[in-house]
């Protein structure tokens, strides 16, 4: 049986040595981190879980090409996201849903003002601003300022060039900076 | 003042992403632009925010079964790995295992079948051979079975009874006590006898293939007659009880 003292190195020598089980705890490490990554990209709690399974099989079945020594988890989500594009890329009504999932959600809670503390209301309104942002957009704010990937990382990740990533991180803040005082104000 | 700073060099220093002469500019802008010092500090909230985001938590059935979903996922491709090639071996290894069985239920050599007597006439067909058949002592029944036995397709040649009697005759019982004289008057009464002398199968009935009588068969198997012998060696029969008045005799 392996534990979670065992580091992410050992377990994965472990795991290319052909001992699957101790895969188990590398999935007890990373499965909430890795949600928040597909949450923030499809919006969706169900397709964000499924999407977590299925990054942890392909990691899996591909632990061959995994290098021993690299970080594990970068690894491990370069996986999940672009198992993610290519996803969002089928369902592209996931957007939608979600967006008016957290819009009403948002609006049941303006009926019950006790529980709204400023903050919380601050927070929500984030989370609905983020729902209207494009996809794009979305993802590459995710990936830059809750994930803290480099301009290099998002590059290779998302397979564009490294002056897009500028670009288009700058422009998605502009936007999502213009939604916030547009709901501000209404 | 008129503000010329792309937004991308703006969000490229809040990154820390921009290389020494662009964050030599940006720095050199800001210092000067007091509307661009107002939209860094209106991103750096709106990062804030977005790390402080809410998002929906994930479902119970996510965080306690996840794993063992993973797990029983990852564990089969090595399971089935052993019957990679099953759509070529399972075919074969099924009719290997219907052969076993056949051979398993194939008749053993306890038990005579109805082809054995093709044994016995191949056997008979190149040789003289003495053939013993235990005498039933038919004289003391009413309507007395006299006993034939098949060699070849001369029923009466072979048999030699009264010479090959053998000193078991004594055991023999009486064909009364096998108590076959309620059998129809044209009917034929089949056995066969083991080795030891034994009824084990008895079939009734005109046809060459005769029916399985059960209740004749339960009545008579078991009983003990003298061994047959062929050629001198104790060997099992096939046996034609042909039903007669004995005044025919």
């Amino acid at each position: 049986m392996y534990n979670n003292i065992e580091s992410d190195e050992a377990l994965l020598k472990s795991v290319k040595e052909g001992d699957c089980e101790a895969f188990n705890p590398l999935i007890e490490r990373y499965k909430l981190p890795l949600y928040k990554v597909m949450y923030r990209m499809t919006l969706n709690r169900d397709d964000a879980e499924d999407l977590v399974e299925e990054a942890f099989i392909k990691a899996y079945r591909g632990i061959d090409k995994f290098e021993l020594g690299r970080p594990f988890y970068s690894w491990l989500r370069r996986i999940a996201v672009n198992n993610a594009i290519n996803f969002i890329k089928k369902e592209r009504r996931s957007r939608i849903e979600s967006f008016e999932a957290v819009e009403s959600r948002i609006r049941d809670d303006k009926h019950n003002p006790v529980t709204m503390t400023k903050q919380k209301m601050l927070r929500e309104r984030i989370g609905l601003a983020m729902a209207k942002l494009p996809k794009d957009s979305r993802i590459i704010i995710s990936l830059k300022v809750e994930q803290d990937l480099s301009y290099d990382q998002i590059s290779t990740l998302l397979k564009i060039p490294r002056g897009t990533v500028m670009s288009r991180l700058a422009r998605a803040r502009q936007r999502l900076k213009q939604i916030v005082k547009e709901m501000e104000m209404h | 003042m008129k503000c010329d700073l792309p937004i991308e060099l703006l969000s490229g220093y809040l990154d820390g992403e921009l290389d020494d002469k662009q964050k030599a500019q940006v720095e050199d802008h800001l210092k000067e632009c007091s509307t661009c010092q107002e939209e860094l500090k209106a991103l750096r909230q709106i990062d804030n925010d977005v790390k402080d985001e809410v998002f929906e938590e994930p479902s119970r059935e996510f965080v306690f079964t996840l794993n063992r979903r993973v797990m029983d996922k990852i564990r089969v491709p090595a399971r089935r790995s052993l019957f990679r090639f099953a759509p070529v071996f399972a075919p074969v290894a099924a009719a290997f295992l219907i052969l076993i069985v056949l051979i398993n239920i194939s008749p053993s050599t306890k038990v005579a079948q109805i082809d054995d007597r093709m044994v016995y006439q191949e056997l008979v067909q190149r040789q003289e051979v003495l053939v013993s058949i235990p005498e039933p002592r038919i004289a003391r029944a009413p309507a007395s079975m006299k006993r034939t036995a098949r060699v070849g397709k001369d029923k009466a040649a072979a048999v030699q009874t009264e010479e090959t009697r053998v000193a078991e005759a004594d055991e023999t019982y009486d064909i009364a006590e096998l108590e076959v004289m309620t059998l129809p008057g044209e009917g034929v009464v089949r056995a066969i006898i083991d080795s030891t002398g034994m009824v084990i199968k008895v079939a009734t009935g005109n046809t060459r293939i005769p029916e399985k009588d059960t209740m004749l068969e339960n009545r008579l198997s078991g009983q003990q007659l003298a061994p047959p012998l062929i050629a001198g060696r104790k060997k099992q029969v096939y046996v034609d009880f042909a039903a007669t008045d004995e005044k025919d005799d």
